[in-house]
């Protein structure tokens, strides 16, 4: 890594330093009459990546567009390092720090330089600075490649790169990220995991969401286990793994004649 | 049917591709709102009848100067756009966000049929020829007289695309919009501020058919009526070229010029005009449904996106 780059990333790790983490109490959300989300209480510390496990339906990427405005009708008390988020519009969320990530994202009609450079005006709203363009084509030097392609020109890999690198130049106070590596070979799950922790070390906290167990418990430091709209368990992924497999072998034995 | 001769056909060409560009120019105004959030924004036909009205009243009658009902009659439309978005869509997208495209079509169609009802009580049913803003003394072009207007037209519509193509490639703010264009969900995750995307949308597509009205009104002559005929043919150029496609809006605009302006010489009876673009329309619709530039799902914006 050059020298300039080496300065830069040194600097980063001072003028981000996050204190306070993102905590989510008694979540609530209902998709018309029907309510999907039970009274969830989620915590994320800074320098800590946690892991949201669960099978579909459980409530995982709700969870998240509550989180980020997307999702209205909820009724949450959620604050980032103090700063009450709940029931923001999404913009204003995310002019507050607060992003979330997903491959889906990336724009048609818009080439892989023009969306960092979104990413960098959401950055110089928000007032803080760390990450640059610069520095993503440095660490990502897959997307200084492509810098001139439009969104749909490149790989599901490249788009989930794209994704997490627009973040990164928004230098955001906390993350969200819906299923990060789906569509995913097993080397660019493995980048994914390398940049997430890397970029974590900052101090910015992130939530995970997964299907792939295996790979969230290598990443993260933590999990909670959704089961239905509520939290049934938290703790090492690991032990959260072992209590979901758990379950469902007793669902499998309660089941068989 | 006769056969005309190859100066009438061309002189049908030149005609042609002069008020083609002004329907270009209004199924731009249409596309530019459609791909900002899915709205029709029918308040363009009462924008076009004012600007007509208003270059016959301020223009011919008065006699002021040409550039100044020109820039009036882009403040105006303006003006309405801002207007349409604050009255007929806005609170329609914050009640009910997900039916957006037949809501807000019966909204901005009631706004502009308000503002032409307005004009016939205004200015009566009278019909009164607007003065040319150019010179009317033909250049002649391979033996084709032609009228300075049919240059002109042109002329200040390419200025306009080139200046809006600019505008949405190479500043912050066309790539905040092209962003708004793709999804307003994922724009809205990057801090952006879709509301206000959406509100400058609809002023220039409000400004943007003012002009289209100053342009085509001494090809049209004055009347309350004059705005749903240029607006109707705008729409004819959307559908052909594609619902939210700037490349459909140019080339669907030409292709309902040239076709209105070729036909006369074909036609004994010059009424058959309308019926004949629209059978154009059916034709091209039958072998491409979503238009020649749009997408597959994208008619009435309805499946542009979830909006």
């Amino acid at each position: 890594m050059p020298d300039a780059l080496q300065q830069a990333s040194g600097d980063h790790g001072s003028s981000t330093v996050v204190d306070g983490g993102l905590r989510v109490r008694d979540m609530r959300a209902w998709y018309g009459q029907t309510q999907v989300l039970f009274d969830m209480d989620v915590e994320v510390h800074a320098r800590e990546l946690v892991g949201i496990l669960g099978h579909n339906g459980s409530g995982k990427s709700t969870m998240l567009r509550v989180l980020s405005g997307l999702h209205r009708r909820a009724d949450y008390e959620a604050r980032l390092d103090g700063d009450d988020l709940a029931g923001l519009a999404p913009n204003v969320i995310a002019r507050k720090g607060l992003v979330l990530v997903r491959g889906a994202d990336v724009f048609d009609g818009v080439t892989v330089e023009e969306h960092l450079e979104l990413g960098a005006r959401l950055g110089r709203i928000t007032g803080r600075d760390g990450w640059d363009i610069d520095r993503v084509y440095a660490e990502m030097p897959i997307l200084f490649e492509r810098r001139k392609r439009l969104g749909p020109e490149l790989s599901g890999g490249q788009r989930q790169l794209l994704a997490l690198a627009v973040a990164f130049v928004s230098n955001p106070r906390c993350m969200l990220l819906d299923e990060p590596t789906t569509g995913l070979d097993m080397q660019a799950r493995s980048a994914v995991a390398d940049v997430l922790q890397r970029f974590c070390e900052h101090g910015v906290p992130m939530l995970v969401v997964e299907q792939n167990p295996s790979w969230l418990a290598e990443v993260c430091s933590r999990a909670y286990l959704l089961e239905l709209g509520r939290v049934v368990a938290e703790g090492e992924p690991l032990v959260v793994l072992g209590e979901q497999t758990a379950a469902e072998q007793e669902a499998q034995t309660m089941d068989a004649p | 049917m006769t056969m005309p001769s190859l100066q009438t056909l061309l002189l049908g060409v030149f005609v042609g591709i002069g008020i083609g560009c002004v329907y270009a120019l209004v199924a731009l105004a249409f596309n530019l709102v459609l791909a900002a959030c899915g709205v029709f924004n029918m308040t363009i036909g009462g924008v076009i009848t004012a600007a007509v009205i208003g270059s016959y009243l301020l223009g011919t009658k008065e006699g002021w100067p040409v550039l100044l009902v020109a820039v009036l009659a882009v403040l105006f439309g303006g003006l309405i756009g801002a207007a349409a978005e604050f009255l007929a869509v806005r609170r329609v997208l914050a009640l009910r966000p997900k039916d957006v495209a037949h809501d807000t079509m019966v909204t901005t169609l009631g706004l502009g049929m308000a503002m032409i009802a307005l004009a016939a009580v205004l200015f009566g049913s009278e019909t009164l020829p607007v003065d040319s803003y150019v010179s009317t003394s033909p250049i002649v072009v391979f033996d084709v007289p032609i009228r300075p207007i049919y240059v002109v037209m042109p002329v200040v519509v390419l200025v306009v695309v080139v200046a809006i193509e600019l505008a949405l490639r190479f500043t912050e703010f066309g790539i905040v919009t092209r962003a708004v264009i793709a999804s307003n969900e994922g724009a809205s995750l990057l801090g952006i501020n879709v509301n206000r995307v959406v509100r400058w949308s609809f002023i220039v597509s409000g400004c943007i058919a003012g002009l289209g009205g100053f342009l085509i009104a001494p090809v049209m002559s004055a009347s309350a009526l004059v705005g749903e005929e240029v607006m109707l043919f705008g729409f004819a150029a959307i559908a052909l070229g594609g619902f939210a496609s700037f490349r459909g809006a140019l080339v669907g605009g030409l292709i309902v010029g040239i076709v209105l302006g070729v036909l006369p010489a074909f036609l004994s009876e010059p009424s058959l005009r309308g019926p004949l673009v629209w059978l154009t329309l059916v034709i091209v619709l039958f072998i491409r449904p979503a238009g020649l530039f749009g997408k597959a799902g994208q008619f009435g914006a309805v499946g542009v996106r979830e909006v």
